[in-house]
């Protein structure tokens, strides 16, 4: 067993956490996938008014068209929009209502059909056959539509077909409030679990042991359960950003000499979906989430079919409190996208967290004994209660000042960066600078921007910066070869 | 609260589109002050610290109350007149520039003001304290962008100022004796007319010590006696337990960085411990060093002034260490009894200095990653 240890990082306790319960959220009148998924941009295969089966493709990465991307359910394609960056792929563009959706290179949106049947399609079975086969699993796994979230730990983008990782990290602790538990799915579906981590070992090959992150003091039954060999636990603090993808590569692989296609990273419940396709051919399409936040009257679990329209995921039982305005945050409170209420449930999404937006203008504010406040700072009543959770809002809590040289941001920065620095050097346009203090290695956490009492946008302003950093990088490279 | 709010939001449409657009900034500030704003967050991480720079600077001045009601206590209501007189003159010059720069006001005044009142003595002329403070705002912040931006420590920097132009008004006669008996001078107002009727002036225990060594000095005032805040001396930093309180409070609640503060106290101790040791005759003792004078109010809440302080953790102590053993030189080979404020002033001045070797020291580490 491994340990995981790092300075920096932060506990959040805030209200809303998602209760143990696992709600069944029905599949809803029709799905919605965006054709730019930020980090793989999907080519549509299908034709408005089509009719497809569960597990039929429906659209494959413009980069590898072998990854492709499955329909979680048989139904018929009721639109396909193709926005700009998809738009010169022509053929399969049905209509070509431009910028209808969020996702400028559109969408595909499938209307269920009754019953949803679940035969496994020809090319996704994984039994046996597979075995000594490399490449032949990973063909089935990619065109068993779980292949892209199989992700490169240092890019962050899709795994590469052909990579030869030297390990392979599986995520089973989320530490961003809120993220669902997924240890708890690990214990439950132990079987599943082994299963899916003999397929991983033969994806990633025989050299890349898999890396079992979970909480400290966790995985008891877990170590128990986990007699794959080139398996390992690492028991990690419950600290924040403990998942992060770059983060975990960086800790595990070591800073220096990363690179791409080196470590993958997966999460634990996209392991379960391996073993359950090895087993049976198919796989529980649906998401393991958490509908969280203080927004939500009865936050839980929930079982959610990908591309659910948002307004459907939290109706009923699950609908926001009413309490006045919120946020609906697809992702955590730290690095979440917010999306309006008649926004889609992306493929891989692990929470729908609602936050209330700030409302209350306090009278004299800066005075208040702070009974409710979360702050990294020992300056609230409420840090003497460190096990009490908190609210959270939307608001900014101040103002926007210039740096106060409070180094808060330092303290908090898991690599061990500092931000303030970065952040000024980058202010006066120095990103070379910047980058020789380790500008390149910040993982954008959102640490930094959360415990800043100036309320300066450290986290939006350093991704600036690299990539101005990375644009020079690329410029100078240019000039090189022409000269 | 529902109807202060109402009542402010009617002043606001002048100041905001009509003819005093000039001035909206003083309008913003006062109605943020009183009421928190709600300004939602831009983006990702979306949401944030209940930490902000109001109540950071406010945890400061919590931090300096104790020290300040003593001062009343041990020299009358004057301090009072001279923490109002500099918090106005200093406002006003801050709110001036923010209008003039079309920028918000920011907080850090609050500390400044105070600062600058608490390390005058109790009788300085109010004119006085209107010209230090105005030069430490304009010359010590103004002139480089603001808080944030700010190379020395304005509250020093007046206090330099003054001290250089007026030595007069910063001589033993200025100081205060404080009395043993209750109430203290609570109920008088000392200014320089009344005070050698209702109270006593004298040398600080650092001047005494400078003139007639230190032996001198505690045949006056014992070591409790300092340590309690029964000595002359500038108003605020007389009662070295009330700033250790207040200085605890301030490192606890980690709006003062604790690398200082030690990093301070080591540097001192260690080498005024070296001097007494080679000549206890002639070299204070460095307990003396820790109660006679400003070292609690300089080492708590102005050396911990993050933005003249240097920004990286190593420098920080450097700082510190510097700072500390500077005040011991000045104390025992300068031709000045105190130390402590122009010890830190210097280091403001070579808190670059220190950032510049661990930003090295990081570069070539970085580079092992790259
Ligand atoms: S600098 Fe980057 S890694 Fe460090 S806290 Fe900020 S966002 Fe996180
Ligand atoms: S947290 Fe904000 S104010 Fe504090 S040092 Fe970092 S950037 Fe400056």
């Amino acid at each position: 067993m491994k340990h995981l240890t790092f300075n920096g990082g932060y506990q959040f306790n805030f209200r809303g956490a998602p209760s143990a319960e696992v709600v069944d959220v029905s599949v809803g009148e029709s799905l919605r996938f965006d054709l730019d998924a930020g980090t793989v941009t999907w080519v549509c295969e299908v034709a408005q008014g089509a009719h497809v089966d569960a597990f039929a493709v429906l659209a494959r990465a413009k980069d590898a068209p072998e990854v492709c991307f499955v329909s979680p359910v048989a139904g018929t394609v009721a639109r396909v929009v193709v926005g700009a960056a998809g738009s010169d792929e022509g053929g399969k563009v049905a209509s070509a209502e431009l910028g209808a959706s969020d996702g400028a290179a559109g969408f595909v949106e499938v209307t269920p059909d009754d019953a949803s049947a679940t035969t496994s399609p020809e090319g996704m079975a994984l039994d046996g056959s597979w075995s000594d086969q490399r490449n032949e699993a990973r063909a089935a796994v990619a065109r068993a539509g779980l292949w892209w979230r199989i992700r490169d730990g240092f890019t962050g983008a899709v795994a590469g077909l052909d990579d030869s990782p030297e390990q392979v990290i599986v995520r089973g602790l989320f530490t961003e409030p809120f993220f669902p538990v997924e240890e708890q799915l690990a214990v439950e579906r132990s079987d599943a679990l082994v299963r899916g981590l003999e397929v991983l070992d033969k994806l990633a090959g025989q050299q890349a042991p898999a890396l079992v992150v979970v909480r400290q003091g966790m995985p008891k039954e877990l170590s128990e359960l986990v007699k794959v060999k080139s398996v390992e636990i690492v028991e990690a603090p419950a600290r924040y950003p403990a998942e992060n993808p770059q983060f975990l590569d960086g800790l595990l692989a070591g800073w220096s000499g990363r690179g791409s296609g080196r470590t993958w990273v997966i999460d634990l419940q996209d392991v379960l979906r391996l073993g359950d396709l090895a087993t049976t051919g198919v796989y529980d399409v649906r998401e393991y989430v958490a509908l969280a936040g203080e927004g939500l009257s009865k936050p839980s679990h929930a079982m959610v079919f990908p591309g659910s329209s948002i307004s459907h995921v939290l109706s009923g039982d699950r609908a926001v409190s009413g309490k006045g305005p919120v946020r609906v945050l697809l992702g955590g409170m730290l690095t979440g996208k917010s999306v309006s209420l008649d926004g889609w449930v992306t493929p891989g999404t692990r929470s729908v967290v609602v936050v209330p937006e700030h409302q209350k203008r306090r009278f004299l504010g800066f005075l208040a004994p702070g009974l409710d406040e979360d702050s990294f700072s020992y300056g609230f009543l409420s840090n003497l209660a460190p096990g009490h959770a908190r609210g959270a809002h939307a608001g900014l809590r101040g103002q926007v000042r210039y740096c106060i040289s409070c180094s808060y941001c330092e303290w908090v920065c898991p690599v061990g960066l500092n931000p303030q620095t970065l952040w000024k050097l980058g202010d006066i346009g120095e990103v070379e600078e910047a980058a020789s203090q380790g500008l390149m290695r910040c993982i954008g956490c959102g640490l930094c921007s959360y415990v800043c009492p100036a309320k300066i946008e450290l986290t939006a302003d350093l991704k600036r910066s690299q990539e101005q950093y990375r644009q020079m990088l690329a410029e100078e490279e240019a000039a090189a070869g022409a000269a | 609260m529902n109807f202060l709010l109402k009542l402010m939001k009617k002043f606001e449409p002048p100041f905001k589109e009509g003819r005093l657009k000039r001035w909206y900034p003083l309008y913003e500030a006062t109605e943020t002050f009183i009421f928190e704003p709600t300004v939602p967050t831009p983006g990702a991480p979306h949401v944030r610290d209940a930490m902000n720079t109001k109540r950071f600077m406010f945890l400061v001045v919590m931090g300096l109350i104790p020290a300040t009601l003593w001062a009343f206590y041990a020299f009358g209501w004057r301090p009072l007149a001279v923490i109002i007189v500099s918090y106005a003159v200093g406002g006003i010059i801050e709110v001036g520039f923010s209008i003039a720069r079309k920028e918000e006001i920011s907080e850090g005044f609050l500390v400044t003001g105070l600062l600058f009142g608490l390390v005058m003595p109790a009788t300085v002329p109010l004119w006085l304290v209107a010209a230090g403070v105005a030069f430490g705002v304009l010359f010590g912040k103004e002139i480089f962008g603001g808080t944030g931006r700010n190379p020395f420590n304005p509250a020093l920097l007046g206090f330099a100022f003054v001290y250089l132009s007026w030595p007069v008004h910063m001589a033993p006669s200025a100081y205060i004796v404080p009395t043993m008996h209750w109430p203290g001078y609570l109920a008088k107002y000392l200014h320089s007319g009344n005070m050698m009727v209702d109270a006593l002036s004298g040398a600080t225990p650092l001047s005494m010590a400078q003139v007639h060594g230190y032996h001198y000095a505690l045949a006056h005032y014992s070591l409790t006696d300092m340590f309690f805040g029964f000595i002359p001396g500038a108003t605020g930093e007389v009662s070295a337990v009330l700033l250790l309180l207040g200085g605890l409070f301030i490192l606890v609640t980690r709006v003062a960085n604790w690398r200082i503060p030690v990093g301070i106290f080591i540097g001192v101790g260690l080498l005024s411990g070296i001097l007494y040791a080679i000549n206890p005759g002639k070299y204070y003792p460095p307990l003396f060093h820790f109660v006679a004078g400003g070292l609690m109010l300089g080492a708590f809440f102005m050396a911990t002034d993050p933005v003249s302080a240097p920004d990286t953790q190593g420098g920080k102590w450097l700082y510190g260490l510097f700072c500390g053993m500077n005040i011991v030189v000045i104390r025992q080979f300068a031709p000045l009894p105190e130390g402590v404020m122009f010890s830190i002033l210097l280091m403001n001045l070579f808190a670059p200095l220190f950032d510049e070797i661990f930003l090295r020291r990081r570069a070539r580490k970085e580079k092992a990653y790259a």
